[in-house]
């Protein structure tokens, strides 16, 4: 994908200590994929990540903000315990489930971490709610959020 | 909001009502005590160029906060919390919040001296260095050389380094010399998610990314020769000093906790100035959850770090054939933890309070029943690293920490400029030739962090410890300069 594209991508802002992204897509769910490769980017300086297993994500929440760092904290907590690293994520739209939560659901492809190939690059510690921004508009949404590292 | 410089070092935003905008809404929020910060006019300039200040002052807000928040001399933006924050709250119906501790909970530093002299070994640092980096699995996703059983790990969380001492890694008497003796009291395992554990159990013994390092010093300068003698180190001594926290572990028990207190100051209506601030009430026993678990995950950091001590000491012996034994802990101590101690709460009150401290250093003064009997004349000694290639000290806790800063200092550096400016601004591959140039050996699993991690990219060391010293909240007693640099 090309990272720039100004209806689907994301970039990395100036922050003091941390990583500090701004993601941005059509839909919310376009700017949260976009959210995961930026994620990717930071932990790894290779990009040739292949689609070899494909996982399928399911996180509930009480909002959107939290939503979205549970779900993004998810990869990390992949990334620890299973060594899989993801570069196709695809997220259905996000519904209210029955119990009354939002529930995301995002099938994702990749591989297994090997250092050779993906060159690591930081570790990422955690996702944060700093400054976390969700704006929703009609035709885009652009979400900032910190990654503690 | 106005900052005052009411003294030297000390400026201070008095006690007022914030403005602050949560999830759209324009909210009023009102400050219970002052914000203070100890800095000069080089630091202070730093400081106000990104949201510490800010930071601060929504702590002051916070449910029984006691006396002053206060930013130290290397604060930066953090989260909710600045680094370098420190806060004290009521042991009965303060705040509690884990963005004042962090998420690598636990995060510290370790300081062995060797008895050797810099140019014994001048010639066999490169073999040190590259030992340390073979010997101490370091970088992204790093994963220890232990393979422990899930109750082990259980142990380790309740136990800390006794665990790790049992098995054979260091010594009885390092105990004496680790802030909490390497056991922080009232841990419980069984309140750890499955999924920390998971991602802990594969770390033991690993050092992580990013400002983590393992480094090999000099004492370049003595300031107070009875503190350094008291401590064996004379001019010229090597030193060895081990930055790393809690990794995952700490990382997964924040972020856990942070959720837990998100949902349920959502069910309750509570809303705090900052998302990152939530918090929940001292004596409570969702406060009592947190404790019990950022306390496991500082017992998982304790052993994490002793473990690389051992290592560490193992590969000198290899190297030089020195004895581990003659590789003494001079102290270890945590940078971002929650302590309950009894301070000087200002109008001759004293008392129990939680104190948060989000990249401070604790500086217990001389006589302090936490002080090593060793070190109870002196202070408790204080290690506060540089960043990579400047130098660090070694300090020691003095009477006016009880009074100023709830007997904390600052902790390092303290970033100023953004890693991704960093990374645009310098290379790896130059940052290691300067570095060489200068005879420092440096070893890293990235070469993008040596640029992240480029010294032009912190706040200047020496200004950050002279003004803790210069408030009389630490004394220094020697400065080290790196001669060999591990980095994850």
């Amino acid at each position: 994908m090309d990272k720039n594209n100004p209806s689907s991508g994301y970039e990395f802002l100036n922050h003091p200590a941390d990583v500090w992204v701004h993601a941005w897509g059509k839909t919310l769910e376009e700017a949260i994929e976009n959210c995961v490769y930026s994620l990717m980017e930071t932990m790894f300086e290779g990009n040739i990540i292949e689609n070899k297993i494909t996982r399928d994500l399911i996180i509930e929440e009480n909002t959107k903000g939290s939503l979205l760092v549970a779900f993004l904290s998810e990869f990390l907590y992949i990334f620890d315990t299973e060594y899989l690293i993801f570069n196709h994520v695809k997220i259905d739209p996000i519904v209210k489930n029955s119990s009354g939560k939002l529930e995301i659901h995002a099938i994702c492809q990749g591989e297994v971490f090997d250092p050779l190939k993906h060159i690591p690059d930081i570790e990422v510690k955690a996702i944060t709610y700093s400054y976390l921004e969700i704006k929703e508009e009609k035709k885009r949404t652009a979400i900032k959020i910190v990654y503690d590292i | 909001m106005i900052t005052q410089r009411i003294a030297d070092n000390i400026y201070e935003v008095s006690a007022d009502m914030k403005l602050v905008k949560v999830e759209e809404k324009i909210l009023k929020f009102q400050m219970k005590v002052p914000a203070r910060i100890y800095a000069n006019q080089y630091l202070m300039d730093r400081i106000q160029k990104d949201k510490s200040i800010d930071q601060i002052t929504n702590v002051a807000c916070l449910p029984g906060i006691r006396k002053h928040v206060i930013a130290m001399s290397d604060a930066h933006q953090g989260y909710g919390f600045c680094i370098g924050g420190v806060a004290a709250t009521d042991l009965d119906g303060g705040a509690i919040s884990p963005g004042g501790v962090g998420y690598d909970i636990n995060c510290g530093v370790r300081l062995l001296r060797t008895g050797l002299d810099f140019s014994d070994v001048t010639a066999q640092i490169p073999d040190l260095i590259e030992g340390l980096f073979q010997n101490i699995p370091s970088g992204l996703g790093s994963k220890g050389k232990l393979r422990i059983t899930p109750a082990d790990l259980n142990r380790i969380l309740d136990e800390g380094i006794n665990w790790a001492i049992d098995k054979g890694y260091g010594f009885n008497e390092d105990r004496e010399f680790c802030e909490d003796h390497g056991l922080t009291q009232g841990a419980d395992s069984s309140l750890v998610s499955k999924k920390a554990k998971d991602r802990g159990i594969r770390q033991l013994g690993s050092l992580g990314s990013g400002n983590h390092f393992i480094e090999i010093q000099r004492v370049e300068e003595i300031f107070d020769e009875q503190a350094a003698k008291l401590m064996g180190l004379q001019k010229n001594q090597v030193t060895l000093m081990i930055h790393t926290g809690s990794r995952a572990m700490g990382h997964q028990i924040c972020t856990d906790s942070l959720q837990e207190i998100d949902h349920l100051m959502h069910r309750n209506g509570i809303i705090a100035p900052d998302r990152e601030l939530g918090y929940v009430i001292s004596g409570t026993k969702e406060a009592d959850r947190y404790l019990a678990q950022m306390r496991a995950a500082a017992n998982f950091a304790w052993t994490n770090r002793h473990i690389i001590m051992h290592w560490a000491r193992e590969t000198f012996q290899s190297v030089l054939g020195l004895d581990p034994s003659e590789m003494k802990l001079i102290y270890g101590l945590a940078h971002n933890i929650l302590k309950q101690e009894e301070h000087d709460l200002g109008n001759g009150e004293r008392g129990m309070v939680n104190v948060h401290r989000k990249g401070a250093t604790r500086a217990f003064p001389p006589g302090h029943h936490d002080v090593p009997d060793k070190y109870k004349d002196i202070g408790q000694p204080v290690l506060i690293p540089g960043s990579m290639g400047t130098s660090s000290y070694l300090c020691v806790g003095q009477e006016k920490a009880m009074d100023l800063s709830f007997a904390s200092t600052a902790h390092g550096g303290g970033r100023e400029m953004s890693r991704s400016k960093a990374k645009r601004q310098f290379w790896g591959k130059q940052i290691k030739e300067e570095l060489g140039k200068r005879g420092i050996v440096v070893r890293a699993a990235s070469l993008k962090i040596l640029a992240e991690e480029a010294p032009l990219a912190y706040k200047n060391i020496d200004e950050v410890v002279g003004v803790s010293h210069n408030l009389g909240i630490i004394k220094k007693v020697v400065k080290l300069v790196p001669i060999g640099v591990t980095k994850g």
